[in-house]
């Protein structure tokens, strides 16, 4: 094989499919990038058996055929190399030439017979979605994804198109994040649940093509966007019932300025430390949020903040990190928190009316 | 109903009950979620576990001969896993979890995923619970196998989750047919492979095979005909020559790693050499533990050897080659000295399996027989 393809698609093109290199595996070739020629495009491979991530680009195909590259080492030798046309030439068995210039490298290659092919999967359901709302709203719940294997269902996003509307939700039992947008144009009818790392490459990768097509099989998932290919395994079991968590009113509710309340809570974690609650007082009558941690033996923290109040005194606590994070990814000018009890768990919503729910857990008050 | 009359199932000599009930499980379609295979090592749990998977997998119920048959086989069949115990000790709670998460994900091509993990007896109690909820109750199309010499040595916890099959003994003449047919050696030497490799066919194959082993066993056999002459230096002599010969095939499995590692080094990340060398490691300990295991084995049918023929049974005599040295030692062995000969051998064994210095191990053992020999009343 003889290909040449400009610095920059090669980059581009690598730095996609090597999200899909294995960093645990102790089979050299998964750590390799499957690279062959297709008319005058070249594809580039990659998979860890859970993943798997196919692209393509443009090239000058002096002699086609096929190879695997160090996958990690032909992204760097391709970085560091100055914009120009890059020549990969693995006539001598068992070795790559890449030229660029005056530059050139010579890396060991591996055997392509021995790559694991990469799944012809038919998708049974398909549809498409707009590229930068999907990678907005999986940026907004994916922090909400667990992390915890032991109850693998909740390391995934749900995902559901129906009705003109796309929604996500994520959950770790300690917090659900669910967000729902309105889509112009009304896609086909879809569920399903995606692992959270997958979904968030994704998110990353999709960049600047216009749609992402969406498609499920029986046992794995597939996102298709410009001329890029990614396949993941589903997880087995079905996503909990989340309708019947979210609580239906409220006893307090308070209205505040997102940028204020975020500063705020990042001030005062730092004196929650070794996990302490954040305390959260409405006072009504003062119209006042007031922020509070301590740590024994370190010290503590107070911070007062103007708000909207609605309903009745209350003092509740969170984990600050969680609290944080709902905040954040809020996105609204102002939130409003709906609490029930210091028993109950709290609820951040934007209060322009976006389709945002952000439910979190409270910490007993010791 | 199908019927399976397929040839994954023939290599299974001997077990015809354990297979029937097998054989009409996967038939019929009530495959259990979780099965304990119980049975002597040797009885072929682990060629019973591949061929259920096959019979699950293959579009035949298990031909032998399709692409996902032979990958079963050579190992490389991605929705098939063999899982052998991680640490020194036994299985270690990390390995679980990274099998409990690969449960959890959808086979990759097959429509069944099927984990076999060998020796379960060395599950301990937090690897043990890491993994009971998963046993207990898989998702539908996963297959768990656990392989057991001994039902007493599984944690309760693990056996009681799962359908319970036994395997009987394998008869040594239906053993030694298949061995003689595979490797085309000589009954004689067939008899005496499989009472090295205790019985377990694929290892006495393996034995044949492989002439560091087949020379570790002279080694030994001819330390046991010179024993009574010897003085204490010379059987300390006799040790270290012994273990040598143990370690050479040791040696050569080292060199083979290390090409395999060197190979590797230039594509791995750090993280993936780090879990290659632990599994190097690994293997070289469990290689050195099985060739004093097999010198043990050679022992212990020696004198089973002299005691059969001190009672006059020459027929049942394994180690036909060394059937002189035996001859003599029988004319003046009493029954309890060869009794309390075979004694200090698994003595020997149990020294081992507490992780004591090989070298120390086969010095006692053979200051012990020496012993047994010299005064044989």
């Amino acid at each position: 094989m003889k290909i040449s393809i400009a610095r920059g698609e090669l980059l581009e093109a690598l730095s996609v499919v090597s999200r899909g290199l294995s960093s645990r595996t102790t089979l050299p070739i998964l750590s390799g990038i499957h690279v062959s020629t297709d008319g005058d495009t070249a594809v580039f491979q990659a998979t860890d058996l859970e993943v798997s991530i196919k692209t393509s680009c443009k090239a000058r195909v002096e002699q086609p055929g096929k190879s695997v590259l160090p996958g990690r080492l032909l992204t760097d030798v391709a970085r560091s190399l100055p914009e120009a046309a890059i020549t990969i030439d693995t006539s001598t068995p068992n070795t790559a030439s890449v030229v660029c210039g005056q530059s050139s490298f010579s890396m060991k290659t591996l055997s392509p017979e021995d790559y694991p092919k990469f799944p012809e999967v038919a998708p049974g359901q398909e549809t498409v979605l707009p590229a930068e709302t999907f990678s907005h709203v999986v940026h907004q719940v994916s922090k909400s994804v667990s992390r915890d294997e032991t109850r693998p269902i909740l390391t995934g996003v749900l995902v559901v198109v129906e009705t003109g509307t796309l929604r996500m939700v994520a959950t770790d039992s300690y917090r659900l994040c669910v967000r729902e947008v309105p889509l112009e144009k009304a896609p086909a009818d879809i569920e399903l649940v995606v692992p959270g790392k997958a979904i968030e490459d994704v998110a990353k990768l999709v960049g600047s093509s216009e749609n992402i097509t969406l498609g499920v099989s029986e046992n794995q998932v597939i996102f298709t966007f410009g001329a890029t290919t990614f396949i993941s395994r589903r997880i087995e079991g079905s996503f909990p019932n989340y309708n019947q968590l979210l609580p239906k009113e409220h006893t307090t509710r308070a209205t505040v300025d997102r940028a204020e309340l975020l500063e705020a809570v990042k001030r005062v974690s730092l004196m929650a430390q070794h996990n302490t609650p954040l305390r959260v007082k409405v006072s009504v009558a003062e119209h006042t949020m007031t922020l509070s941690a301590a740590t024994q033996d370190v010290g503590d923290a107070v911070e007062d903040l103007q708000v909207t109040p609605e309903g009745e005194d209350v003092e509740i606590a969170f984990n600050h990190t969680y609290l944080l994070d709902g905040v954040s990814v809020a996105e609204s000018d102002t939130v409003a928190l709906e609490v029930t009890s210091p028993l109950k768990p709290g609820v951040i919503k934007p209060s322009d009316g976006e389709d945002f729910t952000y439910l979190l857990m409270p910490v007993r008050l010791g | 109903m199908t019927r399976v009359t397929t040839s994954v199932w023939n290599d299974l000599v001997g077990q015809r009950r354990a297979t029937a009930f097998l054989k009409r499980a996967a038939a019929s379609g009530t495959i259990a979620h979780a099965y304990l295979f119980v049975g002597p090592t040797g009885a072929g749990k682990k060629s019973a576990a591949r061929a259920l998977a096959c019979t699950l997998f293959c579009p035949d119920l298990g031909c032998g001969s399709c692409p996902a048959c032979r990958r079963i086989h050579s190992g490389s069949h991605p929705d098939f896993h063999l899982v052998a115990p991680g640490g020194v000790a036994g299985y270690v709670i990390e390995q679980v979890h990274e099998m409990i998460r690969d449960v959890h994900l959808k086979p990759i091509e097959a429509s069944h995923k099927v984990y076999v993990l060998e020796d379960v007896g060395r599950f301990n109690e937090s690897s043990a619970n890491a993994f009971l909820k998963t046993l207990e109750e898989p998702p539908e199309d996963v297959v768990i196998i656990l392989l057991a010499d001994d039902y007493d040595d599984v944690l309760p916890t693990i056996a009681s989750r799962c359908q319970v099959v036994r395997f009987s003994p394998v008869a040594e003449s239906v053993a030694r047919a298949l061995v003689v047919e595979r490797t085309g050696a000589s009954e004689d030497e067939a008899k005496a492979a499989l009472a090295a490799a205790g019985n377990v066919i694929p290892r006495a194959i393996a034995f044949l095979n492989s002439a560091g082993r087949r020379n570790a066993r002279a080694t030994i056999m001819s330390i046991l005909k010179r024993l009574t002459v010897m003085d204490g230096h010379d059987v300390l002599l006799a040790a270290r020559e012994l273990l040598t010969a143990v370690r050479a095939p040791v040696e050569e499995m080292k060199e083979i790693q290390a090409e395999e590692a060197d190979a590797a080094r230039e594509y791995l990340s750090k993280g993936g050499v780090t879990t290659m060398e632990k599994r190097h490691k690994r293997e070289l300990t469990a290689q050195e533990r099985d060739g004093i295991t097999e010198i043990m084995s050679v022992t212990e049918s020696w004198l089973r050897d002299c005691l059969v023929m001190a009672k006059g049974m020459p027929e049942l005599v394994a180690n036909v080659d060394t059937a002189d040295a035996t001859a003599e030692v029988a004319a003046v062995l009493s029954v309890p000295a060869a009794l309390r000969g075979l004694d200090r051998v698994r003595a020997a064994r149990e020294r081992i399996a507490y992780n004591v210095s090989p070298q120390l191990v086969v010095e006692a053992m053979l200051f012990d027989i020496q012993e047994v020999l010299r005064c044989p009343r």
